[in-house]
């Protein structure tokens, strides 16, 4: 009698709550489909575009050209034709320097785009140097530098932290080491750099808005000064990134700072907001395009400065000094208030 | 020459002082409930007048004989002759009928052919018993959702949307104090206990002018006061929930009470499935880590409601009411499981929303003419998540790690209010009156509170508190009105009025004087031409997901930013009811709606609500539509069609506020066709049958069926490499798709069975009979293939075929 209760409560509780999916059809024609353009031309890097046309969303491939097409890069009002292609990918003979002045123009049988841009200055990044701090939560990095912005030239700035991981990593589920070769951004905070972070350019701002993976600044409140950033990194401890004989495992911090032209700052927040897949809920955001001729995609310059880092060598200072950088560290990473 | 001019001047008196007024109160023998709509007509003149919420009636007529007949739907007619040579009090007291013979109701009620007024339906109990629903639940609102104009959000959802309207649009009235969440279970029920109520009316439109604050309607329910002679009272028991009702004199026909309540036992039924994870996940050997082998889970859902009312009758001239209503969600979960460290840890959630209201009220007949009705109320709504995480080492570890975040947020109103009924003559029925509301808001309040000892890393410990709160906003809110139901002559009929409503928040305030105007001319004495005009404004907005209600939906108030909602709503109509047969309708409207607030591109509610104004752009909205519908409720076979053709669109253009490239976008709940069609026919006494079948058009979604990759300046990035290739959605427009079709068949059969000192009825309804799988939502699913592609867009659907039954018992 238990049994066959028992039983009924199943079947009654699978009915209330099953669920049931279906395929639905979906027009997989291509009508309708619009070229893209990109480009980011970067100094002290070989000028290229990517053309092609949007795909079908449930298509996995990742190349669709567009046939015929001829595009023209002109810089500084020079021409240059592509003296590569690579499925849809055309390099120009031209390494890009700052202050150059571009235009790109593709004409094809299913339609022509044009963009503008320009190749800002390099951020002018001076005294660098990275220290590791311990504190009874959390390690992590603490960068210095100073940011020399250049006078009467509005800029945007760039900044992300990402982590290089190659080697051995224990998988928790299947009990093994796996290999692993990953890029993947990592938490900063600026604690102490109001000019730098109190804006409202940046969409990745988490935890109380103190917690960055990337953040895009002005140069509007430092323009013309040499000014001192501090940069936290957080290094949160995993215990499974055994680091012996057999199983080495190794991060590497990359700290890039890019000056991007306007364009590319609303194109990489439109970007962000797009592709935050978080907002379930949300209306998604229609990505920024700067391309003339009723495509879409970016045509923007950028100048990076980089600095990479090996963690192990970084000169460790121990214990938990009282300072305000460590407490502004924690209080950040629980949401509390602004140091 | 004098003497003329004296009798000149007196005559108006002298006229007057030949009327006199007819007034009382209205009951059912029975139990002295009070009817609503009752008709009190002279044969000889023509004149009538019908029982306001209260029951009561005034009617002034010529001095002389008078023959009053007081009718009343399901109840004997009942006759007196009158010398009418001074005011009267009459109190009737009307008796069942037992047969339901055909009934010739010269009179009117809310929405019908000699109304004035349009774009309302009045609903009786029963007429929504009658429609087979989901687990055998009889509810208001999805009875409602099958008039026409109405429309349901999604599969299941109690929200309503009323002609283009949205689900914060509708103003909810228990006893006449504003509920602000009406949704059990994620909108799969209401906050209404069928049980509990004795009418209930909806205008979809030309709102009369004593109404005000919501855009696109007012559910106005009327709750029972209880049986004046006898303990009466009903038990009920279905698939997942059970109730019971309660009504009785405390002092025979001078004091009763009546008390309902209801409960959800939805979590018993989740516990044998809550068992089976259990001991599958600590029995079977998936070789990973112990955080599962040991995991225990707990989980459950429930929600209630109470309503309870006390009536006292100081004299057929005076009564005094005190209502309460609670109802509250709780849904909580909890796993207690050992990490890989050898940490116990124990996590907990729960989440708790739900309304509370009382108020009190007096009714007092201050003259035959006039009425009065005074009132204080007091409503509630509040949210909380609570959350913890505890972890211990060891069962004498003195140092165990704890953590816990709190999320709270209410709405608070507290409303004095004074209503006027006056009937000078049988040709105006005049109401006037104000209700002044002190508001306090308060959007979001976290905290949390951290106690950590690294125990196994030995890296030291903490202890901190943080509180993130949103200013609470209070507002103060003051409207007076004045509407006349006028009767011009037999064929016209015009009810007036002008309502002024003044909101008052942070450093704003902002007034505003509403016209409104609703009229019929009988064309003949069974089809009528009606029109009308309203003009409303909305001062509260509901921060809420599209379309899926959810207990995190926050009620704001406007600020100096963002400005109150308004619309204008012109519609006309031809309603013609044929004796004996059936009501018909074809109305038309046009609705213009100003500063909606939609979430921005990219914005939720997730995230500090400190500052939603800057979440939401403002903008504008219309819609359209025509609405059809044929009803009967006499006879053994009753039930209505309801179709209605309908458009719905947005635009948000403004300066710095635009969705949409500033293009026009369909509303999320545009639908283009919508047919319901409802039937009940008593097979016999003890047996009734009732079918219900719906259709509509689907909903509309925004999906993008376009990507193109993110631009990189590592060419290497768009082949793959270094794992950063990703792609963007281009948008094609907002709400560009359209879900599949909706529809459905339901059907019930209800026994009933009479005893000697009780009855009882058992119903067995099936939902979705032929087991429609009607879109919920859609997503995008790696794990199925669509024409040789590696993944396809998947529907998901709620409800299959859905069988309960439920047992009730009348004493």
């Amino acid at each position: 009698m238990k049994k066959i209760v028992y039983i009924a409560f199943m079947v009654l509780s699978g009915m209330l709550f099953a669920s049931c999916e279906k395929v639905l059809d979906v027009d997989d024609t291509g009508a309708g489909d619009i070229l893209v353009l990109n480009g980011v031309p970067s100094a002290g890097n070989r000028a290229f575009v990517y053309f092609s046309h949007t795909h079908f969303f449930l298509d996995s491939s990742i190349t669709h050209p567009v046939a015929g097409a001829s595009p023209t890069l002109t810089v500084n009002g020079v021409p240059y034709t592509p003296d590569s292609i690579s499925g849809c990918k055309y390099f120009f003979p031209y390494i890009c320097q700052p202050g150059d002045s571009l235009s790109v123009s593709i004409t094809s049988a299913d339609g022509n785009l044009h963009g503008k841009t320009y190749v800002p200055l390099y951020p002018e990044v001076k005294n660098f140097s990275v220290k590791e701090y311990a504190s009874p939560s959390f390690n992590f990095y603490w960068a210095q530098y100073n940011l020399c912005d250049h006078a009467n030239n509005p800029e945007y700035y760039y900044l992300k932290v990402e982590v290089r991981d190659s080697g051995m990593r224990f998988n928790e589920w299947t009990r093994q080491y796996d290999t692993v070769d990953t890029v993947h951004s990592t938490y900063f905070l600026m604690p102490n750099n109001p000019e730098l972070t109190d804006n409202d350019v940046s969409p990745n701002a988490a935890l109380g808005g103190y917690l960055y993976t990337s953040l895009m600044s002005t140069d509007r409140r430092i323009d013309g000064q040499d000014y001192a950033v501090n940069l936290y990194v957080l290094l949160l401890k995993d215990t499974n990134e055994v680091n012996d004989s057999l199983h080495l495992f190794k991060h590497w911090y990359d700290i890039t700072i890019e000056s991007i032209t306007p364009a590319r700052l609303r194109y990489l927040i439109s970007v962000a907001q797009n592709l935050n897949t978080v907002s379930f809920f949300a209306e998604p955001v229609q990505p920024y395009t700067n391309i003339e001729g009723g495509g879409v995609g970016i045509f923007a310059g950028s100048s990076k400065w980089k600095f990479s880092f090996d963690p192990d060598t970084i000169p460790h200072v121990g214990g938990a000094p009282a300072s305000i950088p460590i407490e502004a560290v924690e209080n950040a990473a629980m949401g509390r208030g602004r140091p | 020459m004098k003497r003329l001019l004296i009798i000149l001047m007196l005559f108006p008196f002298v006229a007057l002082a030949q009327n006199y007024t007819v007034s009382g109160t209205i009951t059912d023998a029975g139990s002295g409930e009070t009817l609503i709509g009752a008709t009190v007509l002279d044969a000889r003149s023509g004149k009538g007048a019908v029982t306001n919420l209260y029951g009561h009636y005034s009617l002034t007529l010529k001095k002389g004989e008078v023959e009053l007949k007081v009718q009343y739907v399901g109840y004997e007619t009942q006759t007196f002759s009158i010398t009418l040579d001074r005011n009267h009090e009459l109190n009737v007291r009307l008796k069942a009928s037992l047969e339901l013979d055909e009934v010739t109701i010269v009179g009117e009620r809310v929405g019908d052919t000699r109304s004035s007024q349009m774009s309302a339906t009045e609903m009786t109990v029963e007429k929504i018993k009658s429609v087979p629903v989901m687990f055998g639940e009889a509810d208001i609102i999805k009875a409602l959702q099958l008039m026409p104009g109405v429309q349901s959000g999604s599969e299941g959802n109690s929200g309503m949307y009323v002609r283009g309207g949205g689900p914060d649009e509708n103003l909810f009235l228990l006893d006449g104090v504003p509920l602000y969440n009406v949704s059990h279970l994620g909108g799969f029920f209401s906050a209404f206990n069928t049980d509990a109520v004795k009418n209930v009316t909806l205008y979809k439109g030309s709102f009369p002018a004593r109404f005000g604050g919501r855009l696109s309607s007012v559910l106005d329910i009327t709750q029972n006061n209880g049986n004046y002679q006898e303990l009466h009272g009903n038990a009920s028991i279905g698939l997942i929930s059970a109730k019971f009702n309660l009504e009785g004199p405390i002092v025979k026909e001078k004091t009763t009470f009546s008390i309902s309540a209801r409960r959800t036992y939805a979590e018993l039924l989740v516990i044998p499935t809550i068992m089976w994870i259990n001991r599958v996940t600590s029995e079977t050997d998936l070789d990973a880590p112990d955080v599962v082998d040991n995991a225990e889970l707990d989980a459950g859902y429930y929600f209630y409601d109470l309503n309870a009312k006390l009536t006292h009758k100081f004299s057929d001239k005076s009564r005094l009411y005190a209502s309460f209503y609670m109802g509250e969600d709780d849904v909580h979960g909890k796993i207690n499981t050992v990490s890989t460290l050898g940490e116990d840890i124990r996590m907990g959630m729960e989440n708790e929303w739900g309304n509370l209201i009382g108020s009190l009220r007096w009714n007092y007949a201050l003259s035959p003419k006039t009425f009065v009705n005074l009132s204080l109320s007091y409503t509630q709504y509040s949210n909380k998540i609570v959350g913890s995480i505890d972890k211990t080492l060891s069962d004498n570890d003195t140092n165990p790690s704890h953590m816990e975040g709190d999320y709270r947020s209410g709405i608070q109103d507290l409303t004095g209010r004074i209503d006027f009924d006056y009937t000078p003559n049988p040709s105006h029925n005049v109401k006037y009156g104000g209700y002044f509301t002190r508001h306090r808001f308060q959007p979001e309040v976290a905290s949390g509170r951290v106690d950590f000892y690294d125990q196994v890393q030995m890296n030291g410990s903490f202890t901190m508190d943080s509180t993130i709160m949103s200013q609470m906003v209070p507002a103060n809110e003051l409207v007076l009105f004045v509407e006349d139901d006028w009767a011009v002559n037999d064929a016209v009929k015009v009810n007036a009025g002008l309502h002024f409503s003044g909101f008052d928040v942070q450093r704003s305030f902002y007034p505003s004087l509403q016209p409104r105007i609703s009229g019929r001319v009988m064309l003949s004495d069974d089809l009528s031409v009606k029109a009308g005009y309203a003009w409303m404004k909305q001062y509260v907005h509901l921060l809420s997901t599209s379309g899926i209600s959810m207990p995190t939906d926050l009620w704001v108030p406007v600020t100096d930013r963002v400005k109150p909602m308004e619309s204008h709503q012109v519609a006309g109509g031809l309603f013609y009811s044929r004796s004996g047969i059936a009501d018909f309708s074809v109305e038309g409207y046009y609705k213009r709606m100003s500063n909606l607030i939609e979430y921005k591109d990219g914005a939720t509610f997730f995230g500090s609500s400190e500052n939603w104004e800057n979440l939401v752009v403002a903008g504008d909205g219309w819609s359209y539509g025509i609405e059809f519908l044929v009803q009967r409720d006499i006879g053994n076979l009753t039930g209505w069609v309801a179709y209605t053709w309908s458009r719905t669109m947005r635009l948000f253009d403004r300066e710095g506020q635009v969705l949409n490239g500033g293009e026009p976008f369909p509303a999320k709940y545009d639908r283009r066709h919508d047919l319901s069609i409802v039937l009940s026919y008593k097979l016999s006494k003890r047996c009734d049958v009732s079918a219900t079948w719906v259709f509509s058009t689907g909903n509309t979604a925004t999906l993008s069926t376009k990507r193109y990759p993110v631009a990189s300046d590592d060419p290497d990035d768009y082949d793959g490499d270094n794992n950063i290739y990703s792609e963007l959605s281009y948008m094609e427009g907002r709400n560009n798709y359209r879900l599949p079709n909706y529809h459905r068949l339901d059907l019930g059969v209800n026994f009933h069975r009479q005893f000697k000192h009780c009855r009882r009825t058992i119903n067995v309804s099936v939902y979705n009979v032929y087991n429609r799988q009607n879109p919920y939502l859609i997503y995008q699913s790696a794990t199925n293939t669509y024409n040789g592609y590696p993944s396809a867009l998947m529907q998901l659907s709620l409800f299959p075929i859905l069988p309960s039954a439920a047992y009730t018992l009348y004493f």
